[in-house]
């Protein structure tokens, strides 16, 4: 797991892990990543959890609003096998813009500081990195650019927006 | 053409600033090898076998001449005073040095120029008719749409990790000349029956070791609905194309494997649900970059009769006027092709003394403006034909008067072996051997039109698979070989070419091309082109020729 997350401006340590059913959970473990499988397989044990969940997607996630219940979730993290696989970014913007979801959204796995300005555009809020990380580099990364040409999940973009340049 | 306004400006200077910091943090260390690769890429940087290859964008081919003298100058500055015009309306410099890069981004963005996106697993250059907005057969000007989708593409946040790079054509006449079948997406522009803009989306064409031709997936999309599509097609191929195999990774791929009509449908479900929460291209937005492409203030003129004209001057003006003038919309007015072929003269490859003296025609005869086309020439796109004889003695005196655009030695080649470090074989040479082997003009002049493409390996950068003749780079048994295909068309009724037989060594080449002009010659109909005369009668009669005993 990545030892550090950065969530509202602030670098904290990361005291998630991901749970499979039945595993033991310890001491210090705060937050519990629940794949989506685990919740669809065995949503008794994941509901009798009482720490901090998040729903954990793969990157090849088949995901679908209406068969999916978020209740028991305070957010959905996005798992990055590695750095170079994209398809977490398309995940993010359908769950922030079509799911119209406010809550947490977080990326995992292998997440270097040099993607988060894009990350971020896609709907991410929290980003869990490698230890060691420098909080100004990731407050200078994600304030790269201060304008964008495209639609995203927090804005029109000047290309769309209806007040135009 | 297009001026950036403080917006874009500022876009292109806050990511020099950012690639400025990236550098310094991987020459620190702080950044592995592994986690700057993907950032210089983005920045246009590769590592070739010798040393950096940096790829400058010129968006849809259009220079102005400030820009001409820019890439002058940073080729003398930061490399060996030349550069290379390579086939997707891209400049290259060949031997820059990373620590310097940064600085060679802050000179280009001081001329509006960039090296964004121009390599790595995203989207890249649009490209287009190197004659958009003069040529006599076009309905919609393309220019301010490929300006908008590079506005749309530039640091896209969902598709900068896509699973292969990704190209987009367009093209908005009648004859395609950005071979729009061949790309990711093909972008076509025409005017319904009620004279509106409308678009066509084609996707999943490409070359390389998979050549496919792309398929309709979308008609009479209204333009303000571009960038929704787009981001549909896109986001469909992010999340569905293949990582496992990079060989089978481009959106041609997973087009087959799921049919252009599947595929179509799972796009045309995603733009619906985009469309419901993401606005339309603002229609002011349409307007402001289409300002920048408006008619220049062409002067009154009559058009003349070319052939009246080709009288007054030598033969070699009249091979020039006859091949490398072309038809314009302005009467009066013609465009003018320098091929960047001369024999002995690496395809594309231009000195910095050569830009600078082309600039200066470009002020004076051209409106100051230059444009770069695919198959690796310089036009200069509004000229008056009335001073066409004077800038023929001028490009004649400098050597840019070659008579051969879309002749047999116009070849369209990559940088093969010589530089590239996947080239199986070397292309330059070759290109060489086969302009020496053909330097009969007349002989070229009768053969016709013949796109001849070289290219040194699968990567098909030369797009060798839709050349009329197509000749691919091979390793046997750790020596070069060539193999030939015929056939190819990049234009509407684009069609891949078929390989003919074993592949030749480099000095069988030129002797197998003369072999397979000799059966067009033979064979040919009145106004038949070399690839109509293939198509025509098949591959047998010219197999046999160049195979038998």
């Amino acid at each position: 797991m990545n030892s550090k997350l950065f969530k509202q401006n602030e670098l904290y340590d990361d005291v998630s892990m991901i749970w499979q059913a039945g595993g033991d959970i310890p001491e210090g473990i705060q937050e519990l990543l629940i794949p989506l499988a685990v919740w669809q397989e065995q949503p008794d044990q994941v509901l009798a959890l009482t720490l901090r969940k998040l729903l954990l997607l793969a990157p090849d996630s088949e995901i679908n609003q209406e068969s999916i219940s978020l209740k028991p979730f305070s957010g959905i993290a996005i798992e990055f096998p590695g750095f170079l696989d994209g398809r977490g970014y398309s995940l993010a913007r359908i769950v922030r813009e079509q799911w119209h979801y406010k809550e947490e959204i977080r990326a995992v796995g292998d997440v270097l500081v040099d993607q988060l300005f894009y990350m971020q555009r896609c709907g991410f809020n929290s980003f869990a990195l490698k230890e060691g990380s420098n909080p100004d580099d990731v407050r200078k990364a994600l304030t790269t650019f201060s304008v964008q040409y495209q639609s995203d999940s927090g804005s029109s973009g000047i290309l769309q927006s209806p007040d135009n340049r | 053409m297009y001026i950036y306004d403080e917006h874009d400006q500022r876009i292109v200077d806050e990511r020099v600033d950012q690639f400025r910091d990236q550098t310094r943090r991987y020459l620190a260390g702080e950044l592995s090898e592994d986690q700057f690769l993907p950032l210089r890429l983005q920045n246009g940087l590769y590592i070739q076998r010798f040393a950096p290859m940096m790829r400058i964008a010129i968006p849809y081919g259009l220079l102005s001449t400030n820009q001409v003298r820019k890439l002058a100058d940073i080729s003398r500055r930061y490399d060996k005073g030349y550069v290379h015009f390579t086939t997707r309306q891209n400049v290259q410099l060949n031997w820059p040095r990373l620590e310097q890069v940064p600085d060679i981004l802050t000179d280009l963005a001081s001329v509006q120029m960039h090296a964004i996106q121009t390599s790595g697993a995203c989207i890249r250059n649009t490209t287009t008719d190197q004659f958009a907005g003069v040529a006599h057969d076009e309905d919609i000007d393309p220019r301010p749409w490929c300006e908008l989708i590079r506005q749309w593409s530039t640091f896209h946040p969902e598709f900068a990790f896509l699973p292969r790079k990704f190209k987009i054509a367009v093209c908005g006449s009648v004859e395609d000349r950005a071979a729009t079948l061949v790309h990711d997406i093909g972008v076509h522009l025409y005017k319904n029956d009620e004279h509106q803009v409308r678009i066509k989306i084609l996707a999943g064409g490409g070359l390389g070791r998979t050549p496919v031709i792309g398929a309709l997936i979308k008609d009479n999309l209204p333009p303000p609905q571009l960038l929704n599509y787009l981001d549909a097609t896109l986001r469909v191929y992010n999340r569905y194309g293949r990582r496992d195999n990079k060989y089978k990774a481009r959106i041609k791929i997973l087009v087959k494997a799921m049919t252009p009509e599947g595929f179509a449908r799972l796009v045309e479900d995603e733009w619906q649900k985009i469309r419901s929460t993401t606005p339309e291209l603002n229609k002011h937005e349409i307007d402001r970059v289409a300002s920048h492409f408006t008619r220049p203030d062409y002067q009154k003129l009559e058009s003349l009769d070319l052939n009246n004209l080709a009288l007054k001057g030598s033969p070699a003006f009249q091979r020039w006027l006859k091949q490398n003038v072309t038809p314009h919309q302005a009467p009066g007015y013609s465009a003018v092709t320098l091929t960047l072929k001369a024999t002995s003269d690496v395809p594309g490859d231009v000195s910095a003394e050569q830009l600078e003296s082309i600039a200066s025609l470009a002020d004076h005869f051209s409106l100051g403006e230059l444009r770069v086309s695919h198959e690796q020439n310089l036009i200069f796109a509004d000229v008056q034909q009335n001073r066409l004889y004077e800038l023929w003695l001028e490009l004649d005196r400098m050597g840019l008067a070659t008579p051969n655009r879309g002749l047999l030695t116009d070849v369209i080649c990559c940088p093969g072996g010589d530089y590239c470090a996947l080239a199986n074989a070397r292309s330059i040479p070759l290109a060489e051997e086969i302009q020496r082997h053909f330097d009969d003009l007349d002989y070229l002049h009768d053969i016709g039109e013949l796109d001849l493409n070289i290219s040194g390996c699968m990567n098909a950068c030369a797009h060798h698979h839709v050349g009329h003749i197509g000749i691919l780079g091979v390793d046997r048994k750790g020596e070069e070989y060539y193999q030939i295909q015929i056939g190819g068309s990049a234009s509407k009724d684009a069609q891949l070419g078929k390989i003919i037989g074993p592949s030749f060594s480099r000095a069988k080449v030129p002797g197998v091309i003369d072999q397979l002009i000799a059966v067009y010659l033979d064979n040919r109909l009145e106004g038949e082109r070399f690839v109509d005369t293939s198509h025509r009668l098949g591959l047998a009669p010219f197999k046999e020729r160049v195979y038998e005993q």
